[in-house]
């Protein structure tokens, strides 16, 4: 336990280091860019000695990594600055929209594990069977296709064709189904194909043949001994899905209307709102960091073989 | 393996040949998209806007009568040459890195370690926004951010294999006829990680398509009136009431194209590099 331990808490700090290094490559982009925030925000007649003021207080004046120091204890403590469009706090206008983001990924997540478990292990079971070639070749089929356009597809059948229902915005539980539908296909031919490939590994180890030789039926050898095995790499897949799955969100969301971070991360970008952009990243890549931290907890506490080998080893 | 019993398993391999039959088709419709197609991409005729498809129109026409089936045959062109420029940037990027830090490993390899992990710590679409941002939106922008966000792979890849192949008597020997680093790693260490590379760019192509589609369809890559997929979709979604077929062709010819990459890719490494499947 005491390994565990010590584990976490070295896991850890890796996470602080590569946060601190995503932002700080993020402010580093930021600042390649021509002009600066006050002259974003004022107009040309504004004297130069009030621009040179403004800067001073604004720390514009002082070196890059002192900036940098500056941005980063500001949003230690909540402030993520303010929305050059609208005026309003960065946060509060993703903490608004937060919500409904995390609401769809959660739920395309969960539909996606509840269907590919069962149907990866349907497929490795009869290895070779028409069932398993057709898996296999639907999961190549939804990787060749861009989610967006899956989503489109989905609003012209479901929405324009059939009209049962609504393809943008957000009016309760029956405008979630498309969206969770486009998010979650292509991920779950992921799962499947890992589910798949994880219980044909083990069907083939020993444990398992000398569970069959011990005369154990077949269902509770596959359940026991079998799944058992097969999901530790499925369920840490989870976490470093997690993150992904939010990526292709904000995609996803633009082409629904739904009211998540994604169309404010697209209208930010097409409207040059910076301070929005750096925010929303910043909040993906802690997101990020802490799924992948997650994920390698979880693999070492199920599965004591990752615990010795990631031993004292980080990054 | 000799010559002609490779040849004999491409033949062989169905996933590859008819992956590599959609490829050729793509390249021809790319190479002949002024022959093929029966306007030019950007002729507009208001008459005819809307136009459901039929005979004259096959696909249909846009919001100013553009015709969608030249306009589809004009977008592989793009979808192409992005692809191929994406995937090229990506690769000497990452082989050069990987190579290095497997060649001479201690802290240059930490480095490109470090650096690969960053590029893995947020979504290469997120990044990939972020950068655009920065960069402003257009076609050739779109091309660096997918390129700076994908080239990591490569890198992970090569690095192991670089490592594998530099404690073999064969590199000791150059070294003592006194060939020069470079030398060793372009002559000596590279052509056997060929058939790798060859793999994972074919592999990396379809990914570089979709990427590219999706940022077109967010308005940041191509604009108006260029016939990239990503953007017609983008123009269709606005007339999707009236004019479903605008958002469903090029669509279809996105999953065409990827497809027939992915079919390809899939059969070249379970020929050439059947450890590759992780």
């Amino acid at each position: 336990m005491n390994d565990m331990i010590e584990y976490i808490v070295k896991r850890l700090f890796a996470g602080i280091f590569v946060i601190l290094a995503v932002t700080a490559l993020l402010f580093g982009i930021m600042q390649l860019m021509p002009g600066d925030a006050i002259q974003l925000v004022s107009s040309p007649r504004v004297p130069a000695e009030r621009i040179a003021e403004l800067r001073a207080i604004w720390g514009l004046d002082k070196p890059v990594y002192i900036q940098y120091f500056y941005w980063i204890s500001r949003i230690m403590q909540g402030d993520f600055g303010t929305s050059i469009v609208s005026g309003q706090k960065v946060l509060t206008l993703v903490m608004e929209r937060l919500p409904y983001t995390l609401m769809l990924t959660g739920g395309a997540l969960l539909v996606q594990y509840i269907v590919a478990i069962p149907l990866g292990l349907i497929a490795a079971n009869r290895k070779n069977s028409f069932l398993d070639h057709s898996i296999v070749a639907f999961t190549i089929g939804f990787w060749s296709i861009p989610p967006f356009w899956l989503g489109i597809l989905l609003m012209i059948i479901f929405g324009v064709w059939l009209k049962v229902l609504p393809i943008s915005g957000y009016s309760g539980f029956k405008s979630v189904i498309l969206p969770l539908m486009t998010i979650s296909l292509p991920g779950l031919a992921g799962v499947l194909r890992l589910t798949r490939s994880d219980v044909l590994e083990v069907l083939r180890e020993k444990h398992v043949e000398t569970a069959y030789a011990k005369g154990m039926n077949k269902s509770s050898v596959l359940v026991r001994h079998v799944l058992r095995n097969a999901l530790i790499p499925v369920s840490v897949m989870f976490f470093l899905n997690l993150p992904w799955t939010i990526g292709g969100s904000v995609v996803i969301e633009t082409v629904f209307a739904w009211p998540g971070i994604g169309p404010l991360l697209w209208k930010s970008i097409t409207s040059q709102d910076f301070p929005v952009v750096q925010g929303i990243v910043f909040i993906i890549a802690i997101l990020t960091v802490v799924s992948n931290i997650l994920g390698d907890i979880v693999a070492a506490f199920l599965d004591p073989r990752v615990r010795q080998e990631l031993k004292g080893e980080v990054i | 393996m000799n010559k002609s019993n490779l040849f004999k398993e491409f033949i062989r391999n169905k996933t590859f040949m008819l992956g590599f039959v959609i490829f050729l088709s793509i390249i021809l419709l790319a190479a002949f998209a002024d022959n093929i197609a029966p306007f030019s991409y950007d002729e507009m005729n208001v008459q005819n806007k809307l136009l459901s498809p039929n005979e004259k129109y096959r696909f249909g026409t846009d919001q100013y009568g553009r015709d969608i089936l030249s306009r589809v045959i004009h977008g592989s062109r793009i979808a192409l040459k992005v692809g191929l420029i994406v995937v090229a940037i990506e690769t000497v990027i990452g082989v050069s890195l990987g190579l290095v830090a497997g060649y001479y490993g201690g802290k240059l390899e930490r480095m490109v370690l470090f650096f690969t992990d960053l590029t893995w710590s947020l979504p290469p679409i997120i990044m990939a926004l972020a950068i655009v941002t920065m960069l402003g939106p257009s076609l050739n922008n779109v091309i660096i951010a997918i390129a700076v966000v994908s080239w990591a792979q490569f890198t992970r890849v090569v690095r192991v294999k670089t490592q594998a192949i530099k404690s073999l008597p064969y590199i000791e020997a150059a070294r003592a006829f006194g060939e020069n680093d470079l030398n060793i790693m372009a002559r000596y260490i590279l052509p056997n990680v060929l058939s790798s590379i060859i793999v994972l760019s074919t592999l990396a192509l379809p990914t570089a398509i979709l990427s590219t589609t999706s940022l077109g369809f967010l308005g940041l890559g191509s604009q108006p009136p260029d016939p990239d997929w990503g953007l017609i979709l983008k123009e269709g979604i606005a007339f999707i009431n009236q004019a479903p077929w605008i958002s469903i062709f090029p669509g279809l010819a996105i999953v065409y194209t990827v497809l027939g990459f992915n079919l390809l890719g899939e059969g070249l490494r379970d020929i050439m590099d059947p450890r590759l499947k992780a």
